[in-house]
């Protein structure tokens, strides 16, 4: 197996950059290998772009499919992370030109998320729905890049085309204004 | 709550609610193409809410609106003068006159309550377009709506002939200005023709936001230019802030041209929220250099965008241009250009500005973290502070990269005690 040939100590970015160059060549349990790394991170992205959860699962099945046949092109530049989620960007970009403007996750969608309760508390579930209802379109995608794709925000800012101090402004502004929910949802329990 | 834990919290849950499309994905990569130019047909899971149902046939109704009047521009219906041009006025009141091929005006209409008052008793219809539009600037000056707080006039032409649409949002132009400077106002004009073809979306946004199709198509062409602003906090504005914001370097907008300068009448001078930034940085004009200070918007609020470096260090601010109070406290420093520090200034760092009572200073809070992290100032790059309140105490968010680590640390401003801190390798 792939993840077995590839040293202990090796760092995410190796290991992602090792899945991709294996799916280049084929091995389709490189894909599964990278797909289970990864995926929530790229769902986070999707998510927090597209505000719709069925969208964002569309994302992020073609997403691996453009993996599948695009690996070969795969050149090390950035971190593989920074390569996939721009796959998944693009696709994201596309959805939203289809459907003409940026639609906001209406609470029936929302509800149709299955998160397990075993899985994600209450309270963590009102933080995402949080995070993707009160914050700026930017602010969500730097906090999901951020906190769940693991992107470091000099790539981050890359990633969104926006300077660095940008990027951490709205960063901090973001957290700060989840804090505050938090805070009231707390205080009502 | 810390940042930490809550970005572990959102982590959380988005691992536990993303679906697990595996299977989907292996069955469609049995074997390798080139990637295909549309996206692969994959199982829609769209099911369409009565809102989202709602809310397109709203648009559908829109854009049937806006298909039909521009419709009466280039074909006319049995009994009726086709409109071959809509000339918009936008001040506060926002007006539009139809007018045939002959620049007569077919119809005059009041586009939001202040224009009723505008229009009332003056009898349009019938005149040509050089003469409503003086009798409009008459009204316009007479009621008041034109004056050293807000001088700014927005001209549209839509017209599907692109050269007659340009010739006449010149020659309104021109009469505007001549009735303006006969009535010894100082005024600005911007004026901008918008083609048959930008008539659908503009139409449904000006439905959508209660604005002139003019205001409209110009506030997406300010947005083309700089994607941060967003419709909706644009179309709050005024056609003299829209004005103002034009004058910002970043939002150039080559299909609008503009005459004289928008009134900074309603708000502090450039100067002033200078000096308030270098108040809350504990600064004086001497201490800086590299000054830019800008109109700006932020969440519809006009602003100052100040900025100037001091030292090693860069400073944004942005200021409230009505109050000269700081929004939302973005004191916000930066690394100079070039990412590390030239080590001779390393070397003898420049004075550091005298903090404020109970604020150790944005020099001290990097040299604090620095410390800490065990790096001296040519060691790291991308260095970024910002002062924020946070939990009702004021604290230095300082970021910065060493090696391939990314480095953020809290410390509280009044006592310099690192109140967390994470390292992201």
């Amino acid at each position: 197996m792939l993840l077995m040939l590839l040293q202990d100590d090796g760092t995410p970015a190796e290991r992602l950059d090792a899945m991709i160059k294996a799916v280049a060549g084929g091995d389709r349990t490189a894909l599964a290998d990278l797909y289970s790394e990864t995926r929530s991170g790229v769902y986070g992205f999707a998510l927090s772009m597209l505000r719709n959860s069925h969208d964002a699962e569309d994302v992020l099945q073609e997403a691996y499919i453009r993996v599948w046949n695009s690996a070969a092109s795969y050149v090390p530049k950035g971190t593989p992370m920074s390569w996939l989620l721009s796959i998944a960007k693009n696709l994201a970009l596309m959805k939203l030109r289809a459907r003409g403007r940026q639609a906001e996750l209406e609470p029936e969608e929302w509800s149709a998320i299955s998160v397990p309760d075993s899985a994600a508390s209450i309270n963590d579930r009102h933080l995402l729905e949080a995070a993707l209802s009160i914050l700026s379109s930017d602010e969500c995608q730097i906090v999901m890049l951020h906190a769940v794709s693991g992107v470091k925000h000099k790539e981050l800012a890359s990633l969104m085309d926006m300077p660095l101090p940008t990027v951490l402004s709205k960063y901090h502004r973001a957290l700060k204004k989840l804090r505050k929910y938090m805070e009231g949802v707390d205080a009502n329990d | 709550m810390t940042d930490h834990e809550i970005e572990q919290r959102i982590k959380q849950s988005v691992e536990a609610c993303t679906p697990d499309v595996l299977d989907k994905i292996m069955s469609s990569c049995t074997s390798q193409s080139a990637p295909a130019e549309e996206s692969t047909p994959i199982s829609s899971h769209r099911r369409w809410s009565f809102t989202r149902m709602a809310a397109i046939a709203a648009i559908l109704v829109v854009i049937v609106a806006a298909s039909f009047a521009f419709g009466r521009m280039s074909g006319a219906p049995a009994g009726q003068t086709s409109v071959a041009s809509v000339v918009s006025l936008d001040v506060n009141p926002s007006i539009a006159l139809n007018l045939d091929a002959d620049a007569i005006v077919l119809e005059a209409a009041a586009l939001n309550a202040d224009a009723q008052e505008i229009l009332s008793g003056i009898p349009l219809e019938g005149s040509h377009v050089n003469t409503a539009v003086s009798a409009i600037i008459g009204s316009l000056l007479s009621h008041g709506y034109i004056d050293e707080l807000a001088n700014s006039i927005l001209i549209s032409v839509e017209d599907s002939d692109a050269a007659r649409g340009e010739r006449l949002s010149a020659e309104i132009t021109q009469d505007i200005n001549e009735a303006l400077s006969t009535a010894s106002v100082n005024a600005s004009v911007l004026s901008q023709y918008i083609s048959g073809g930008e008539t659908d979306n503009v139409g449904a946004l000006a439905q959508e936001y209660g604005i002139s199709h003019g205001k409209a198509a110009l506030i997406s062409e300010i947005i083309e230019a700089n994607p941060t602003y967003t419709f909706a906090e644009l179309s709050a504005l005024s056609v003299n802030d829209l004005n103002l914001i034009l004058s910002n370097p970043k939002n150039t907008v080559d299909s609008v041209t503009s005459s004289g300068s928008a009134s900074t009448g309603a708000y502090i001078s450039s100067d002033e929220a200078l000096n308030a930034a270098l108040t809350d940085a504990g600064l004086t004009s001497g201490d800086i250099f590299d000054i830019d200070v800008e109109f700006d918007v932020d969440h519809g609020r006009m602003i100052y965008d100040v900025e100037f470096r001091s030292g090693s260090l860069e400073y944004e601010y942005e200021i409230d241009a009505a109050d000269g109070s700081i929004v939302e406290r973005p004191w916000h420093v930066q690394q100079s250009e070039g990412g590390v520090v030239p080590p001779e200034e390393s070397a003898a760092p420049s004075p550091s500005p005298a903090p404020q009572t109970g604020n150790i200073g944005a020099e001290a809070a990097r040299d604090i973290a620095l410390q800490h992290a065990g790096f001296s100032l040519g060691d790291i790059h991308d260095l970024d502070i910002e002062l924020d309140h946070d939990d009702g105490r004021l604290q230095y968010k300082v970021d910065f990269n060493a090696g391939f680590s990314e480095y953020e640390y809290e410390i509280d401003a009044a006592t310099g005690t690192i109140i967390e801190y994470d390292i992201d390798d």
